[in-house]
């Protein structure tokens, strides 16, 4: 027995209190530090909202340089903020900080890539950065995207933007299939429909302009901008008389407004020269085609003269075929075939002179235009 | 009657604890991961805290002047009458721990690096927190194994697990942190404690994200480079990180020099002078107080005037020195990245003023900046570039890093050579290997001393011969065998305490046919360690693929010759 007792004794076991001690010590740090995180969470974000309503102030006050300051700092202290990062790339793109609103909206999309506002954001980055195709891809984004708040507004509104910018890229086919779904959620709104309106305009599309003028005129009957949007939509059509018609009703409910005094004049000229309208003489239709053809000359010749144009042959001989036309009276009478190939000499002379001088064309050859685009349909 | 062992005794020697500290030591690594994770986060918040306290949203200039002076006068008493050993970076400190106190920190020490670096750098004096914390985490570590009744190697062993932990949760970079625990704090890529280390980092780093979120401490531009003309200007962004981490770590060592000689009855009064050259920087240009990691959020994003950025730079090279060498409580980890980035983003502005198309935007170049005067300050080169890899997550921003890191790097070693630990060590009369000692020390291998041409000796070969053999060799031992078939190793000391004397060699031969082996790429500290265990001055080289196919031989005699030292003196000495 005696020797079993000098037995070697059992490992000495750990200090349990140790053991416990420790454990005690993470838990109390781990609700230090969670309390201590919760406070610094909570302070940071009321300073981040409270610079972020500081830096809206003063963009509203016209002070961008010190609402960038504000709204960098709201960005600073609570990066995950996508409105506050947001607000501050509108403001960076305002003042034409392109590269550092870059860096930014990259890091929006990144984490967020079907944020509607951060890819109208980067649309408009894009334009600024002249990068016109990738503009295009991020509205369609964003007219898609996610929207806070009323989400079928902002989309409408993004679409119309877009369609702004179609229109000033001149881009018609792609402008009218980005309008034609707008017609409807457009309806109740007076101004988005004269807009809409112009856009279709723009779009080439003067029928359903008329159609959205005339809608608005149901509506209001005084609207001016209406009526005179109405007579240049059938300005466009070719109907100088409806035209014409529309910019007196104009005129009536705004009669000192000097261009709607314009598009009269020219409407009442156009009719005036018109040479397309059923029974019209023959003598009457020659007349109108030499004044066409008169002025088309005219204004090939303007053309030419500001450069190398007349040393080719091909307007050389437009010109003498229309002086030509003009001096020479047909011996045996005047017949519509003569009226016609005047019209047409006239066409060929307008087509060379938009080939040599381009689009737009002077304010005096408005109606010239437009009745070339008449005789042209 | 035996005494009946307790429960808990079981229930350790059932875990298999009782006797196995490595397991016990790995098991603490991970207790040490989550209390050092925690410990730091608490650190960092607490300081946030105070700081946020000391400096409220748009509070009066006098304040700036005010609180850094009174900071460093309260810390610098505690620091002189209650926690002496808490005293600047703790990196230094930490590697005191390691190489010369056995991995002794005190809880005192690390009670009072809390308390007294969070009432400095609160203050805004000019210095960081991740050399603290590595203290700190190295201290909890030391504490936590010393209780837990670790033997010295194994407490020692425990430093850097607890250095790497601090660092993961202070920097939220686990890689870099272990590396830097590695490369810095050990001198020693290929160390054992490898495992624990990336343990504790891991655990600190998971700590530090469930509690503060997956927010990285820099929020860096995505980089790109817009045209191989850059790699040029990334070269002299390493010129002059480099030339600025020489004049830093020279005015750091210098004027801790003059603060040493001071007498030492005005300790507690020294921190005080940094504090108020903290103040007067303050009072005109407030981005140079506390550790600034604000202001570099705001340079990597690009959006800094230019002449700010250039002069906080030169204002943070004078600040920091002055604050560290007074004596106040606080690491050079984070203002050495404040300086690199206002480096990085003065000579980034110059270039995009200059080069407006060829260049990006100057943040790319101030995060560069961070490593390269990383690398020249610190000069941890594979740890600064890990670091900024870690914080950007963008691979392709390696190659100007490493380009700008390894200029800054090598321009620092040529014109400072020692590096910033090391030198400040030397200060206080202690010699720390250094990585590249290291390097230094194992640079010579066994194949620089080898003999190539040596016979072994026959199994059947007589004591006589045996003897002649270690007369002509000037040896007392000498391999056994056939060149091909290698079965040992005999010593004289073996012929002499043989029972019955031996009649040929073979009875010499181990039963388990055991003997000490080097192989060519061994270093010579290796082939040392084997005579000195085995009581042996020869020990052969042998082949990778084959332990019995001999190479050659490394004697005692040619290790003593390639180190100048000459014979090695008679058989037996070697015992």
């Amino acid at each position: 027995m005696s020797g079993q007792s000098t037995a070697t004794p059992p490992a000495v076991p750990p200090k349990l209190a140790l053991i416990a001690l420790i454990a005690l010590v993470i838990a109390g740090l781990a609700a230090l530090d969670r309390f201590l995180a919760n406070a610094q969470d909570a302070e940071v974000r009321r300073l981040a909202e409270q610079s972020y309503l500081d830096g809206r102030r003063l963009r509203q006050e016209g002070k961008i340089v010190e609402a960038i300051e504000a709204l960098r700092k709201a960005h600073a202290l609570e990066r995950r903020n996508t409105e506050h990062e947001l607000e501050l790339i509108d403001a960076l793109i305002a003042t034409r900080k392109a590269d550092q609103a870059q860096f930014l909206v990259r890091d929006v999309l990144e984490r967020e890539p079907n944020n509607g506002r951060a890819n109208l954001l980067a649309a408009h980055l894009m334009i600024a950065n002249g990068k016109a195709a990738d503009a295009e891809f991020y509205y369609h984004r964003a007219v898609y995207g996610e929207w806070r708040g009323d989400a079928a507004a902002s989309r409408v509104s993004v679409r119309m933007e877009l369609a702004d910018f179609l229109a000033r890229r001149n881009k018609q086919q792609e402008l009218l299939a980005e309008l034609l779904p707008l017609q409807a959620e457009v309806s109740k709104n007076p101004a988005a429909e004269l807009h809409l309106a112009r856009l279709f305009l723009a779009a080439g599309s003067p029928s359903r302009a008329a159609n959205e003028f005339r809608t608005i005129i149901n509506q209001n009957a005084t609207n001016a901008t209406a009526y005179a949007g109405l007579g240049e939509a059938e300005l466009s059509r070719g109907e100088y008389r409806l035209a014409h018609e529309a910019f007196l009703a104009a005129a009536a409910h705004k009669p000192d407004d000097p261009s709607i005094r314009r598009q009269l004049e020219l409407s009442s000229m156009l009719i005036a020269v018109d040479p397309t309208p059923r029974k019209l003489t023959s003598t009457e239709k020659y007349r109108r085609s030499l004044q066409i053809l008169n002025s088309a000359r005219s204004g090939l010749e303007r053309c030419a003269a500001k450069g190398p144009a007349l040393k080719y042959d091909r307007v050389r001989e437009l010109l003498t075929s229309a002086n030509r036309v003009s001096s020479n009276k047909p011996r045996r009478g005047v017949t519509n075939e003569i009226a016609e190939e005047a019209l047409s000499l006239a066409e060929e002379i307008w087509q060379t002179r938009i080939k040599i001088c381009g689009e737009p064309v002077p304010a005096d050859e408005q109606a010239l235009r437009l009745v070339m685009q008449k005789l042209s349909q | 009657m035996i005494a009946k062992p307790s429960f808990r005794a079981k229930l350790w020697n059932w875990t298999g604890f009782a006797n196995r500290e490595d397991q016990l030591s790995m098991l603490l690594s991970l207790v040490i991961g989550v209390l050092v994770g925690l410990t730091v986060v608490a650190f960092i918040l607490l300081t946030g805290r105070l700081a946020a306290r000391m400096y409220p949203p748009g509070s009066a200039a006098w304040r700036r002047m005010l609180v850094p002076v009174t900071g460093t006068l309260v810390s610098g008493y505690l620091l002189f009458r209650y926690f002496p050993n808490a005293r600047g970076s703790g990196i230094p400190q930490a590697k005191f721990a390691l190489f010369i106190q056995e991995g002794y920190i005190s809880l005192r020490t690390v009670i009072g690096k809390f308390v007294c670096c969070s009432i400095s750098l609160a203050s805004g004096i000019a210095l960081g927190r991740e050399g603290p914390s590595v203290q700190i985490g190295a201290g909890i570590a030391s504490v936590l194994g010393r209780r837990f009744g670790l033997s010295k190697s194994n407490v020692k062993a425990l430093v850097p697990v607890g250095c790497s932990a601090a660092l993961a949760a202070a920097f939220n970079t686990p890689i870099a942190a272990v590396l830097f625990s590695l490369e810095e704090i050990l001198g020693d890529l290929h160390a054992p404690v490898l495992g624990s280390v990336v343990l504790s980092s891991a655990t600190s780093w998971m700590v530090l994200h469930l509690i503060l979120g997956d927010e990285p401490l820099f929020h860096t531009p995505a980089w790109q480079l817009v045209n191989p003309l850059e790699f040029a200007i990334y070269a002299v962004l390493g010129v002059v990180g480099g030339l600025a981490s020489v004049c830093f770590v020279k005015l750091l060592l210098k004027l801790r020099i003059w603060f040493r000689a001071l007498p030492q009855n005005t300790v507690w009064a020294q921190p005080v002078a940094g504090g108020i050259l903290m103040g007067v920087f303050g009072l005109f240009v407030p981005e140079v107080l506390g550790v600034g990691y604000d202001y570099v959020d705001r340079v990597l994003g690009g959006d800094f005037p230019v002449k700010t950025v250039a002069l906080l730079a030169v204002m943070k090279i004078i600040a920091t020195p002055a604050c560290y060498s007074s004596g106040n409580a606080g690491g050079i980890f984070g203002p050495s990245l404040f300086i690199g980035a206002m480096v990085g983003g003065t000579i980034g502005s110059v270039a995009h003023v200059l080069l407006p198309h060829v260049t990006a935007n100057p943040g790319a170049y101030a995060l560069v900046g961070m490593g390269a005067a990383f690398a020249g300050i610190v000069r941890t080169p594979l740890t600064s570039v890990i670091m900024i890899f870690e914080m950007t997550r963008d691979y392709s921003i390696i190659v100007p890093l490493m380009i700008s890191n390894l200029i800054s790097f090598f321009i620092s070693q040529q014109l400072q050579r020692e590096p910033i630990y090391e030198a400040l060590a030397l200060q206080e009369g202690v010699y720390l290997p250094t990585g590249e000692s290291r390097e230094e020390l194992a640079g010579i291998r066994v194949s620089d001393v080898m003999q190539p041409n040596a016979n072994p000796l026959p199994l059947d070969a007589t004591i006589g011969t045996a003897k002649s053999r270690f007369e002509e060799e000037k040896s007392t031992s000498w391999p056994a065998g056939d060149p091909h078939h290698l079965q040992g190793v005999i010593s004289s000391h073996q012929i002499e305490t043989s029972n019955p004397p031996p009649d040929t060699i073979r009875d010499l031969i181990k039963a388990d046919g055991s003997y000490p082996y080097v192989h060519v790429d061994h270093p010579l500290s290796y082939a040392l360690e084997l005579m000195r265990d085995n009581a042996v001055d020869v020990v052969p080289v042998v082949s990778r693929a084959n332990i019995r196919q001999m190479n050659g031989v490394i004697t005692l005699n040619g290790i003593l010759s390639t180190y100048g030292i000459g014979n090695a003196g008679s058989a037996g000495k070697a015992r």
